[in-house]
């Protein structure tokens, strides 16, 4: 995994003022310039976690890249506050989870429209693998989308995400035996979801 | 916590009992990854809100859940100015043409509307800049370079790369704005604004005014614009603006009449980036203008 000094990330890009910056000698400058590129790295690997995670949590394609972004400049903002104490990827998506969440709740609050309708840009061969990808993520959020968003939140960290259990207790901030109650619920809710569909599929 | 019982279940994907519509869903799910074209963008976009000073000192201290409301407050107001502020240079400035169907119609107003201040005051903005990269190129000489000779020297390190970056973010976010039409009031303090903006952040600022400057020889000087643009190109090689500076020397190029060149780098441009803002006119390009 790549590594960076982050206490010297925040202060290089969150603590310079700006003028100071022009005052910076060649090698403060350079310092910056790498730790540019260092954070440029971290959103370029995490950058696709992220992304699923969010999507998974039911933001949709058109507010993806907005979301995702401010993602990544809260986890800048926030850098300096990681103590390696989770895995990077788990405290990354424990900013990501609040991000969509409020996100999600503006989207209702502005009655957005639904944004699956927008169709994704594709092109030649890639075509039919965005068309397999639109429909395993159209099929999901169907199963999921009735669930309540705590439930969600855990069913999307396990089954998609691939967190463990405690750890998804410890980003939820909730006791282990409550993240089970929650998946299992989910889990039972996306089944019977499934088998449903299923018999009405047959039913044609 | 001791809940020796409780161990993590086999998950739907690797449990036999789950339906394999669902199985499959969930391994392409879990393995969707988008392309580096958008990762790319992804890193654009943040690093470009990020560089904007005035959401730093505020989120720097921020904590918690509400705090994370200010941040997100702070990063739209970023993005707001940022819009604005490209909306300035970059898409304003394309906006027009790409609205209105003639192909030369560089609206002067538009382009000259963020410089106009910078451009009565030779030489101010750009008097102590450290950046060793700096090369003497600055703005208010623009206007006075209006005829010259082609040189094309400078026009060959503007090859059409492997421009992997697509912006589909900011331009996102402009489009959430109201682009045109500021009320003059608000125009004098958005430019007032942008001034200091960019009086804070030197390099932001060379990379902007040159692209700036460009653009304003657009219409008269193509071919200064096209000079411009490569040194822009070679000082910014991974800049943030590789974008519009691409459409831009496109549209150049279309003016000094360097068609064939002009639709090869357009096809690259939409190759590069399908989803960029400027598609339909660069598209409009290539289908023949």
């Amino acid at each position: 995994m790549f590594r960076v000094p982050w206490p010297m990330t925040a202060l290089a890009m969150s603590e310079y003022e700006p003028e100071t910056s022009a005052e910076l000698s060649a090698t403060a400058q350079a310092v910056v310039r790498v730790d540019e590129r260092a954070f440029r790295q971290l959103v370029i690997e995490h950058g696709p976690h992220v992304r699923r995670l969010v999507r998974s949590l039911g933001i949709g394609e058109s507010e993806l890249d907005d979301v995702c972004q401010e993602t990544f400049i809260v986890v800048h903002r926030r850098l300096h506050t990681f103590e390696g104490r989770s895995a990077l990827r788990t405290w990354l998506f424990g900013i990501a989870l609040r991000v969509a969440s409020d996100y999600r709740s503006k989207a209702y609050r502005r009655r957005e429209q639904p944004t699956e309708l927008l169709p994704e840009l594709q092109h030649g061969a890639t075509a039919e693998h965005a068309l397999e990808r639109k429909q395993a993520w159209s099929l999901i959020e169907s199963l999921i989308a009735p669930l309540s968003e705590e439930r969600r939140q855990v069913f999307v960290l396990y089954e998609i995400a691939e967190l463990s259990m405690p750890e998804i207790a410890t980003l939820l901030a909730c006791p282990l035996q409550t993240a089970y109650s929650r998946l299992h619920a989910a889990r039972e809710h996306v089944e019977r979801a499934m088998a449903a569909l299923r018999r009405k599929e047959q039913g044609r | 916590m001791s809940h020796e019982p409780l161990r993590d279940p086999p998950r739907l994907l690797d449990a036999s009992s789950t339906d394999p519509l669902l199985r499959d869903a969930l391994r392409v799910v879990r393995t969707d990854t988008p392309e580096l074209a958008s990762l790319n963008a992804l890193a654009d976009g943040v690093q470009h809100a990020i560089s904007n000073p005035g959401v730093t000192t505020t989120v720097a201290s921020a904590t918690g859940g509400s705090a994370l409301k200010l941040v997100l407050a702070a990063v739209v107001a970023c993005a707001g100015m940022y819009g604005a502020y490209r909306l300035a240079t970059a898409t304003a400035e394309r906006a027009a043409p790409r609205d209105i169907e003639a192909p030369p119609a560089a609206p002067p107003v538009a382009i000259d509307r963020p410089h106009t201040a910078t451009t009565a005051r030779p030489t101010l903005d750009q008097p102590t800049a450290p950046v060793p990269t700096h090369v003497p190129t600055e703005e208010p000489r623009d206007p006075g370079r209006e005829p010259l000779a082609p040189s094309p020297t400078r026009l060959l390190p503007l090859a059409p790369a492997p421009v992997t970056r697509v912006h589909t973010t900011i331009p996102h976010r402009e489009r959430a704005r109201p682009k045109l039409a500021q009320p003059e009031a608000a125009a004098e303090a958005s430019r007032d604004e942008q001034v200091t903006t960019r009086q804070e952040s030197k390099r932001g600022e060379d990379e902007v005014t040159l692209l700036e400057s460009a653009q304003r020889m657009l219409q008269d000087n193509p071919q200064g614009a096209l000079e411009r643009l490569s040194e822009h190109r070679e000082r910014f090689p991974s800049g943030a603006f590789a974008q519009e500076r691409e459409a831009l020397y496109i549209d150049a190029l279309q003016r000094v009449g360097r068609t064939g060149e002009a639709r090869s780098r357009a096809r690259a441009f939409l190759e590069s980036w399908p989803q960029s803002p400027h598609r339909a006119r660069i598209q409009r390009l290539i289908d023949g203008e």
